[in-house]
């Protein structure tokens, strides 16, 4: 089954300025005149309007902040939110300035039905503080239609949308002023009435583009879409309506641009192990900052954590204007990693699929964008039967790449008692009085050059119970500790 | 003066958190208890065994005093999940052989060195939180009662196994972790065992513990 779902953001240039402060009326400009093409809710409430003159804008909201509509900005826009949506689809369209396409029939199955799917949709808008309206159609024009008067609802079937569409008034069909004359001569008023004139009267009396598109919206004929084509890198920058004076400001815009960005590695199926964002000042240099990850990483919830630490150790040098976020290090996804599908079963998964996979790397990439890297350490035992050489540490992003490949010889070293606790280096001690089990004889090391021959004991020393050993020199030394 | 309400001064503590009522415990708890490894530390415990989300402090003077050999059942069965195992600040380092022996995978071992005791409380609290561990244990030395309950409620929330150790002596001013116990040694093969805090329960009887340890033989 073929469903179609059409998103229409609207006033995509002016949402991706004003979330940070939905209060201040905000306006954007035409670039060529200087007319109001977008406005917020607080603008319209007093009094602003679409197409009116900047001045007569100004004139009733003096403390209106405006922007000039950048056009190729908003394609950039557009094409985040198509990033974003490959979450939740396939196939994918855009359709400028403000709207997306998306095939949802073939989906539905893995979200669980449509009204599952709609609602993911909206909630991840709202979340995110984007404005959407969201419709389904058979045809992609139907849902094109509806969405544009925000007259949706979760269904593909056409005896229910139908209705639907007839209700809709020439006005708020995305039809041109001529055609839109043409239809009030004739007395048409909704798109019920203009359904009902035969299809090639349309053609005659109105216009054949007119007719092509009803035939269009009916089914009749197909609707060729462009397919949404993934970009082979990422780099999105993203405006901000007042200079960003604290580092504190700079996530809210970032954490947009990772919204893009994990759509972008989902649908390349790949993760990261560096950010790059760059600050613009008024002043030139460019603020570059790097963030590292210690394991590659795609998720965003964990992507924003892990900017959240990294933005609290860097300062801002001077107010920033715009940003812009590009990654680096990419590569494909570990299969440790790829357990989206079990992703949302769940905390129980660890349970589920013991062994198969190395712990998870997730704390350790916060951890490690706190943390130096030689304070996270790995334990790696060698099998070597002496104690200084059974095992080694790493420090941690070592052994996330590494313990996969080469997994430790499992030696079940010899049948021998070994303490919990080793200290680094044996600390000379006097004749031990309390011996409670022993010798162990260690003779070993002859292939290299650090031979050891040793006795060892367990010994109460006080009330610690201690591994210590007796050298062929016959002095004594600690070890470890048995706990 | 009669009054029915409760007085203003013992209300306030209440609504700060500082008075653990009994009514708070939940019926069931969320998730089932792991046994100890040890009969008679089930039998103290009162979930019957170690309740994921409870923070337990431990006591013990020194390294060697039996009270890793208290935890390295439940921590060989906790090392079976693809998990962390996150050791914070621990006094020295653990030996990878001993580990195997116990049945505790050492590749799931994860340490961290913290600079100081605010770091160390820090990575504690995201270990829990972040669900990546299967248990966070932690060497820091007598934290703030204000930074125990915090690692408390991420305990509780995640629940997550943790266990601190918080110095050698109890101190009697009280701690907001529901789970306190002393572990010294008493002889090569016995620790003694006192659970002085349990919530829901009145403190334990100190206790003898033959100590899971094969002998030392080459």
């Amino acid at each position: 089954m073929t469903g179609w779902m059409y998103l229409w953001f609207p006033d995509l240039y002016l949402h991706s300025l004003d979330a940070a402060t939905p209060q201040e009326p905000v306006a954007i400009l035409d670039p060529q005149e200087q007319r109001i093409v977008q406005l917020n809710a607080p603008a319209q409430a007093l009094g602003v309007r679409r197409d009116m003159p900047l001045a007569s804008a100004l004139f009733l909201c003096p403390a209106l902040t405006t922007r000039t509509l950048s056009l190729s900005h908003e394609q950039q826009l557009l094409q985040q939110r198509a990033l974003w949506a490959g979450h939740y689809a396939s196939f994918i369209s855009l359709h400028a300035p403000q709207g997306l396409w998306l095939e949802v029939g073939s989906m539905l199955k893995l979200f669980g039905g449509l009204s599952a799917y709609w609602q993911r949709i909206q909630q991840d808008c709202e979340e995110q503080h984007w404005p959407v309206h969201i419709a389904t159609g058979h045809t992609p024009l139907a849902a094109r239609w509806l969405a544009l008067a925000n007259a949706g609802e979760p269904t593909f079937a056409r005896d229910k949308l139908l209705p639907r569409l007839q209700a809709l008034a020439l006005d708020e069909l995305p039809l041109s002023d001529a055609q839109r004359v043409a239809l009030q001569r004739l007395g048409i008023h909704s798109l019920e009435q203009l359904l009902r004139l035969p299809l090639a009267n349309i053609g005659q009396r109105v216009d054949i583009e007119l007719m092509n598109t009803l035939r269009q919206l009916k089914g009749d004929v197909s609707h060729p879409l462009t397919p949404f084509d993934v970009p082979p890198s990422f780099s999105q920058h993203a405006e901000c309506l007042h200079d960003i004076e604290h580092r504190n400001g700079i996530l809210f815009p970032l954490k947009r641009l990772l919204e893009g960005l994990c759509g972008f590695l989902h649908q390349q199926q790949l993760a990261t192990r560096e950010l790059i964002l760059t600050l613009t000042h008024r002043e030139p240099p460019d603020s570059i900052w790097r963030f590292a990850l210690a394991s590659p990483e795609y998720r965003y919830p964990e992507l924003v954590q892990l900017c959240r630490y990294q933005l609290e150790k860097q300062r801002l040098r001077a107010p920033a204007t715009a940003l812009r976020l590009d990654v680096a290090k990419l590569s494909s996804r570990a299969p440790a990693q790829s357990n989206d599908l079990l992703a949302h079963k769940g905390a129980d998964r660890e349970q589920t699929n013991q062994h198969q996979h190395a712990p998870q790397t997730g704390l350790l990439n916060r951890l490690a964008s706190r943390l130096e890297a030689e304070q996270l350490q790995c334990l790696y035992p060698t099998g070597d039967p002496r104690p200084e050489c059974a095992w080694h540490t790493m420090s941690a992003a070592e052994h996330s790449t590494v313990s996969q490949l080469h997994k430790a010889p499992h030696v079940r070293s010899h049948r021998g008692h070994w303490p919990f606790w080793v200290l680094p280096h044996p600390s000379p001690c006097s004749a031990p009085t309390t011996l409670i089990a022993g010798p162990a004889r260690l003779d070993s090391g002859w292939w290299d050059h650090a031979p050891i021959r040793r006795d060892y004991y367990q010994a109460l020393l006080g009330n610690q119970l201690a591994w210590v050993f007796r050298d062929d020199r016959g002095q004594w030394f600690i070890h470890g500790f048995y706990s | 003066m009669a009054h029915t309400d409760t007085p203003a001064p013992l209300q306030q503590i209440l609504n700060q958190g500082g008075i653990w009522q009994a009514r708070q415990a939940p019926e069931t708890p969320l998730t089932p208890a792991r046994s100890s490894g040890y009969a008679q530390v089930d039998e103290q415990l009162p979930a019957g065994g170690w309740q994921p989300g409870q923070l337990c402090e431990i006591y013990s003077q020194g390294l060697g005093q039996g009270d890793l050999s208290l935890l390295s059942p439940v921590l060989a069965e906790l090392s079976q999940q693809p998990r962390w195992l996150l050791l914070i600040a621990p006094p020295v380092l653990p030996y990878a052989p001993a580990l195997e022996m116990l049945g505790i995978h050492s590749e799931r071992l994860l340490m961290v060195h913290p600079k100081n005791d605010k770091e160390a409380l820090w990575c504690m609290e995201e270990g829990l939180r972040s669900g990546h561990c299967s248990a966070v244990l932690g060497w820091i030395a007598h934290p703030p009662a204000a930074a125990i309950r915090r690692l408390q409620v991420a305990c509780e929330e995640s629940q997550g196994h943790a266990w601190l150790w918080p110095g050698a002596q109890p101190n009697s001013a009280g701690s907001p972790a529901p789970l306190r116990v002393q572990v010294s040694r008493q002889d090569a093969r016995h620790s003694r065992v006192t659970f002085i805090k349990r919530r829901g329960r009145w403190p334990g009887q100190p206790f003898t513990l033959p100590l899971q340890q094969p002998t030392l033989s080459s």
